[in-house]
């Protein structure tokens, strides 16, 4: 019978000191494989039993309520890992302690940058200088507490070691290379044990320590999270990491915050050149155009891009969703579509599309039309823009056939029906 | 030196929980017999008594297994009570090096080969003055691990590290 069940996205470093509590004391504890971020923690109920909706987030099958990550930990522990009497169990809340206070936040301000899952901006340009003196402050202190002991409390494995090696996951992965830990040798070898033991492994998989110095912006990989806020946009990278598989409901963030984390992550590069440069201008002026389809009717705005479209520097193309038995409610196929806008958002100023989903829950098509500056497939211009594409099948319009002019006026005025026959449901734009 | 190994198979069958069998020696040569089986040697008669037991204290794959062998042989040729001081205190050393990256001998777990570390270097580190113990402070770490399991110990004393941590000015508590 399960103890409970944990709500969290996956991969994260905070459910995972549960997950590995949960092996060691051999409790059934399932994560809930329906949860999705962004989206389940948002709603009413989920907020009513978690206030704030953060997670991981803990239900009880006697109904138990828990957040925070060590006090869920620390309630699926077996006697063991929550220390054997008074002076063990208050050394372990004094490792807790110090894994929040000393080792997450130095953790957080020199990886998150990393990883672009926070924005590199002056200020965090300051944490992210201090974190590496912070963190080295306090792997000295677990160097020489490691120094004649195995584990951190009672010559036996227990949820201090969990939930401080859990912390220092993350670092242990993208930035603590080998130059910069071997003064901890301790640790260092205090780490790799506990990674190791089968109960770690369960959880964490194979764990590869760091092997060279990653600068801000290089890192393409998830990675756990600080407050909710910052789960969100780890999510967001999940999405961009798994672009060769389709997307699946489990990814879908709300807008706002893809936005939130699109700008992050656009913050970590470095400034790219515009990949529409190096192609020829043209007469067609697209800024010009967007404005008129905006704020007129399509009876007005249609005519005009047929007068204003010029053939010679322009593509019209039509793009279809390769998956449709995959989509299933309306509202997460939509995200799929504003995902894709989010994702390609340089690409916005030479660039138009309308894409429309047709049908309804469980049977619908995703499809558009799509215009831009040059005659061939623009995703290919940037590596930034390839995550969605392939999802899609491409079929370049011949803009003088009656037959283009058909399509657009149905998508751009979002009219008709798919091939199926399916209704027009909603229709978003790019611009 | 003479009863010593067949102590150590003693406990080790102890610790295990299986017969140990009956244990002889003739020419320096131990042999153990069990079941009508007869094993000769005590690196052997230590695998046979780790697979009696089913435990996979000996080795998941044949590298892990091969580890094992060594550290065990390591111990039956270093760690003998018959040794001066002097040799004691290059084991204590070439130990010491070993394990300042190593939470235990074999692999990320206890193997056949800690245990039996363990009952062969008993005398030596009873006998150790503390600052020795300081001087050697990765075999004091792994000791100190090793000896906290009370069905390895035993009936032996546990072996008072604290000093270190005295002289570390840090306190340690222990059940």
């Amino acid at each position: 019978m399960a103890v409970g069940t944990l709500y969290t996205y996956p991969d994260n470093f905070r459910a995972a000191k549960a997950l590995i509590a949960a092996q060691y004391s051999k409790v059934d504890l399932k994560v809930d494989p329906n949860f999705v971020f962004g989206e389940t923690n948002k709603t009413k109920e989920f907020q009513q039993k978690f206030p704030g909706g953060k997670v991981p987030a803990f239900e009880g099958k006697d109904g138990q309520l828990l957040q925070e990550s060590n006090a869920i930990a620390y309630f699926v522990s077996n006697d063991q890992l929550k220390g054997k009497n008074d002076y063990d169990r208050a050394q372990i809340f004094q490792w807790l302690g110090f894994a929040e206070s000393e080792v997450l936040p130095a953790g957080c301000a020199w990886v998150f940058p990393i990883l672009g899952i926070i924005k590199n901006n002056p200020s965090s340009q300051e944490a992210f200088s201090r974190a590496k003196n912070d963190m080295k402050s306090a792997l000295t202190i677990l160097n020489s507490h490691l120094l004649t002991r195995t584990y951190l409390v009672g010559e036996r494995i227990t949820l201090a070691d969990i939930v401080v090696a859990c912390n220092l996951l993350n670092p242990y992965k993208y930035v603590l290379d080998p130059e910069y830990r071997k003064p901890f040798g301790n640790v260092n070898r205090w780490f790799t044990t506990l990674i190791n033991q089968p109960e770690f492994r369960a959880v964490l998989g194979d764990v590869s320590l760091c092997d060279k110095p990653a600068q801000p912006g290089t890192v393409q990989q998830v990675a756990g999270g600080g407050d909710a806020g910052k789960k969100k946009k780890e999510e967001k990278k999940q999405e961009k990491k798994e672009k060769p598989k389709k997307e699946t409901p489990k990814k879908e963030t709300a807008p706002e915050e893809e936005l939130d984390a699109a700008e992050a992550v656009l913050a970590a590069e470095p400034k790219a050149k515009d990949p529409f440069e190096a192609l020829p201008k043209g007469t067609f002026n697209m800024d010009e155009f967007k404005r008129c389809y905006s704020n007129e009717d399509e009876a007005k705005s249609i005519p005009f891009f047929w007068e204003k479209f010029d053939p010679e520097n322009y593509s019209i193309w039509y793009g279809e969703y390769k998956y449709p038995e995959e989509l299933t409610k309306v509202f997460m196929s939509c995200n799929l579509i504003t995902g894709m806008y989010q994702r390609l958002d340089k690409m916005r100023k030479h660039a138009f599309a309308s894409v429309c989903l047709f049908g309804e829950d469980n049977n619908s098509t995703i499809s558009g039309i799509w215009v831009w500056r040059g005659h061939e497939l623009a995703f290919t211009l940037s590596p930034d823009w390839q995550i969605d594409y392939e999802s899609y099948d491409w079929k370049k319009l011949d803009a003088k056939s009656d037959e283009t002019k058909q399509l657009v006026q149905q998508y751009f005025s979002w009219t008709g029906t798919d091939k199926g026959g399916r209704k027009f449901n909603q229709g978003k734009i790019f611009k | 030196m003479t009863t010593k190994h067949s102590q150590h198979l003693t406990d080790i069958a102890k610790y295990l929980n299986v017969p140990l069998g009956k244990i002889s020696k003739n020419d320096q040569l131990y042999a153990r017999i069990s079941n009508n089986k007869k094993t000769i040697g005590i690196l052997n008669i230590i695998f046979s008594l780790v697979k009696d037991s089913k435990s996979n204290l000996g080795g998941l794959e044949i590298t892990e297994e091969a580890l094992i062998h060594q550290w065990l042989e390591f111990g039956i040729i270093y760690a003998s009570d018959g040794n001066s001081k002097q040799n004691n205190q290059t084991l204590l050393k070439n130990l010491n090096n070993i394990l300042t990256t190593k939470t235990y001998l074999v692999g990320q777990r206890l193997t056949i080969a800690d245990v039996f570390l363990y009952y062969s270097l008993l005398n030596i580190m009873e006998t150790l003055p503390n600052f020795e113990k300081e001087n050697y402070i990765n075999v004091s770490r792994w000791f100190d691990n090793i000896q906290q399991d009370p069905s390895l110990r035993q009936n032996y004393n546990l072996i008072d590290f604290s000093t270190i941590y005295l002289s570390n000015g840090l306190g340690k508590h222990r059940v």
